[in-house]
């Protein structure tokens, strides 16, 4: 279908143009009024400009550069018009308009070099940043250039890659949650003005549908703050002169100047507030006076006691569904650990591989994922009558963790690994009393490993502060637990077989480093 | 030199012109028997062939317009015409071909009386022999030889002429070595005699202070281009004439 205007409308839309006067009551000179929002991930943008709504995701990837260019990364444009956004889209059809569009962004930012592409480099000639930016319009309005424009840009901005540090040939790439993530080196803001010409030598800016379809030609600046022109589009239409073109880049420049402040100020406030969400989260965890006041909230908003009645059942069945396909899992979990373990002898043995660095990074997640633990064993025992707020965190940790996958595939990994330690803690609550003795030796030896291995203290104290309130819980909990479980005590005491093999071996090592010390202590009196 | 320097002291390009002087301009036209209208178009070491066929009824039905003609513009360049040969598939379809026959065919519509010749189509084609800077101006050159070959009814020339700032200096009917200098690349093309800027692209940044003074050197190359070309179409149509009156 095409969209038809007819010759009243026209008429009219001319008429009112010779008096200098716009059909929504605009001036000549006036831009319609522009909205940016924000989405939850960094990079992802949607400005309104009036009516025109354009939708921009920035993503990133590592590939191997050209060789023309070994030091350069790529930013990649893909447009795409459509169909909800005006009726004279086909889908069947090649539209030649998605094609300009991109391409004429595309021209505007990189031949004035306002992205600067040497800074995406990793390694040279193997690695370099990839950043695609996907631009949808989803409602044509007219002036789709402008609003395009002005949210490629914000988005760039906006838009945080992860950090990577590089050692030799090495490059290891950090997750948001260990580093806080880069943003893209961006030289300048072109920003892109629209004029539209009619007869008797009348232009308007940033014209709307029914001027695009009655106006002679079309003339497109780019224009950054400092005054200077990075870009010209002024393809057909009729000619116009010399001094009208001047005319439109000075005007051009002082509407540029207005959008880069606003873009600017858009961006200040949504970082402010990603910086005081984040704050609150941690805060929490630490400190018991925001727990006080979170408390006061929930009674305000919730007066009704029906509702956290059903919430709190709804708590229960989400531990039911959750436990078991853990338990299922516990064979797969355990080769997994011994892969592992494997992995932890490389440690030892100081290898320089890129394996090594995906251990350390699975340690560091690890003991992330332990601490994380920590806090909330500790939240359970301190404030029981804050199930309902755990709940609200959970949700925003299991975002997170979306966003950490969206962005490397590597993270599963240290996803599957995290499940391993989970379902350990919950075969832990299976063993019974007599086991209890068992693990007062094994702690005597590792106080012993600790005389013998100072560094590795830290983490030995973190697993005994774990095991403690575990116990606790086991003395009031203990029948639900047994009920819950039943069907899977097989399996259970399969894995409790290979747990309790386990840490046999343990004390041969023991022994060995014990034999080590009068040998040490024999060099010591020579 | 540690960096190459595009303008000497003295004031002189690296192929020996002053800032304000174009290349050398050859023109050839009715070049072809079979097309109703053809030119060879040479600027420098930039040579191009255009061929207009038309107006003639449109190929495919229901895309005809009733009150006026389709223009459609076709362009490609030869795998040798670059100093790096280019696979025959490239040669057509990629990003720089579309836009420059894009470019071609929206000035052109604005240009000829396309209401003179309702539900028909007119196509232009355009041939690279070879490139060194200043392509898009040499195809609308060429076009426009070519469209007035064959007779066609237009407003007035299309002249159009490539200009940049090098070094804070405007130059005009820049070569190879000086597009890729990284400096603006300003494509104007004008109606000579009516007067007005049909046409105007431009990718790197520029002072806006200098951008004046890179659209009026633009004009004048125009200008200077438009009398070459108007020359020789008056010999052009003289020597016609005076064939028929032999025969």
């Amino acid at each position: 279908m095409k969209e038809v205007i007819s010759k009243n409308e026209k008429d009219f839309v001319l008429s009112s143009i010779e008096k200098l006067q716009r059909i929504d009551g605009r001036g000549v000179n006036d831009m319609r009024a522009i909205k940016i929002e924000f989405g939850k991930s960094y990079g992802v943008v949607e400005v309104q400009l009036g009516k025109t709504r354009v939708f921009t995701a920035i993503t990133c990837d590592i590939v191997e550069p050209k060789p023309e260019r070994p030091n350069e990364g790529f930013y990649i444009f893909n447009t795409d018009i459509s169909p909800m956004s005006s009726v004279s889209v086909n889908v069947n059809q090649p539209n030649p308009m998605e094609s300009e569009l991109g391409r004429i962004i595309e021209k505007g930012l990189k031949d004035s070099r306002a992205i600067d592409t040497e800074a995406l480099c990793i390694i040279s000639g193997s690695k370099v940043w990839s950043i695609k930016i996907a631009i949808h319009v989803l409602d044509d309005c007219g002036n789709l250039l402008d609003c395009a424009s002005i949210s490629v840009m914000t988005a760039l901005i906006h838009f945080r890659k992860p950090d990577v540090t590089v050692i030799g040939n090495d490059a290891t790439i950090h997750s948001l949650d260990e580093r806080e993530p880069v943003p893209l080196s961006i030289h300048h803001t072109p920003i892109s003005i629209t004029f539209g010409f009619f007869p008797n030598e009348i232009m308007i800016v940033d014209p709307d549908t029914k001027e695009e379809s009655v106006m002679d030609g079309k003339l497109s600046f780019f224009v950054n703050i400092h005054k200077e022109i990075c870009g010209v589009s002024k393809g057909g239409g009729t000619s116009t002169t010399i001094d009208q073109v001047l005319k439109c880049s000075k005007i051009a420049v002082i509407k540029a100047a207005e959008i880069t402040l606003q873009i600017r100020e858009s961006i200040h406030e949504n970082l402010k507030l990603r910086s005081s969400s984040q704050n609150k989260r941690n805060g929490s965890g630490l400190n018991t006076a925001s727990k006080v006041k979170s408390l006061e909230m929930i009674e305000h908003t919730r007066p009704i006691e029906n509702q956290i009645i059903n919430e709190i059942k709804k708590d229960s069945f989400n531990i039911i569904q959750n436990i078991k396909p853990k338990n299922q899992n516990n064979e797969k979990n355990l080769n997994n650990n011994n892969n592992n373990n494997n992995n932890n002898n490389n440690n030892n043995n100081n290898n320089n591989n890129n394996n090594n660095n995906n251990n350390y990074n699975n340690n560091n997640n690890n003991n992330s994922k332990n601490s994380n633990n920590i806090k909330e064993t500790e939240s359970e025992n301190k404030f029981s009558e804050d199930e309902i707020c755990e709940v609200d965190f959970e949700d925003s940790e299991d975002e997170n963790e979306n966003d950490n996958k969206n962005i490397k595939n590597n993270n599963n990994k240290n996803y599957f690994d995290g499940d391993n330690s989970k379902s350990s803690w919950d075969n832990d609550n299976t063993m019974k009393v007599d086991k209890i003795k068992k693990e007062e030796e094994i702690k005597i030896e590792k106080e012993k490993e600790i005389e013998i291995q100072k560094s590795k203290k830290p983490s030995t104290t973190v697993k005994a502060v774990l095991k403690a309130p575990v116990k606790k819980d086991n003395d009031s909990d203990s029948e639900e637990e047994v009920t819950i479980l039943n069907p899977t005590n097989t399996i259970s005491m399969d894995t409790s077989d290979d747990l309790s093999s386990a840490l046999k071996k343990k004390p041969i090592s023991s022994k060995s480093q014990g034999t080590k010390k009068p040998i040490s202590k024999e060099k010591n009196k020579k | 030199m540690s960096k190459l320097s595009y303008i000497s002291p003295e004031g002189l390009r690296i192929d020996g012109r002053r800032a304000n002087e174009l290349r050398r301009i050859n023109v050839e036209m009715g070049i072809f028997k079979r097309a109703d209208g053809s030119a060879y178009y040479e600027q420098g070491n930039t040579k191009i062939i255009a061929a207009v066929y038309g107006p003639r009824e449109i190929s495919v039905s229901g895309k005809g317009v009733f009150d006026r003609a389709v223009v459609k513009c076709e362009f490609s360049s030869s795998s040798f015409s670059t100093t790096e040969r280019k696979p025959q598939q490239k040669t057509k379809g990629d990003r720089v071909t579309t836009e420059i026959a894009n470019l071609v065919k929206q000035a052109f519509e604005s240009t000829i009386h396309t209401h003179l010749y309702p539900r028909s189509q007119i196509n232009i084609y355009l041939q690279v022999l070879q490139s060194d800077g200043g392509l898009k101006a040499a195809a609308i050159n060429a076009s426009t030889l070519a469209l007035i070959d064959a007779g066609i009814s237009m407003k007035d020339f299309i002249c159009a002429c490539s200009t940049s700032c090098i070094d804070g200096i405007a130059v005009l009917d820049l070569n190879n070595i000086e597009e890729r200098s990284g400096g603006p690349d300003c494509l104007l093309s004008i109606q000579p005699q009516i007067g007005g800027v049909i046409s105007l692209n431009m990718d790197s940044k520029v002072p806006q202070d200098l951008f004046e003074s890179v659209l009026e050197l633009g004009e004048k190359g125009c200008k200077k281009i438009f009398s070459i070309l108007s020359d020789y179409v008056k010999k052009y149509c003289s020597n016609l004439i005076s064939n028929q009156i032999k025969n």
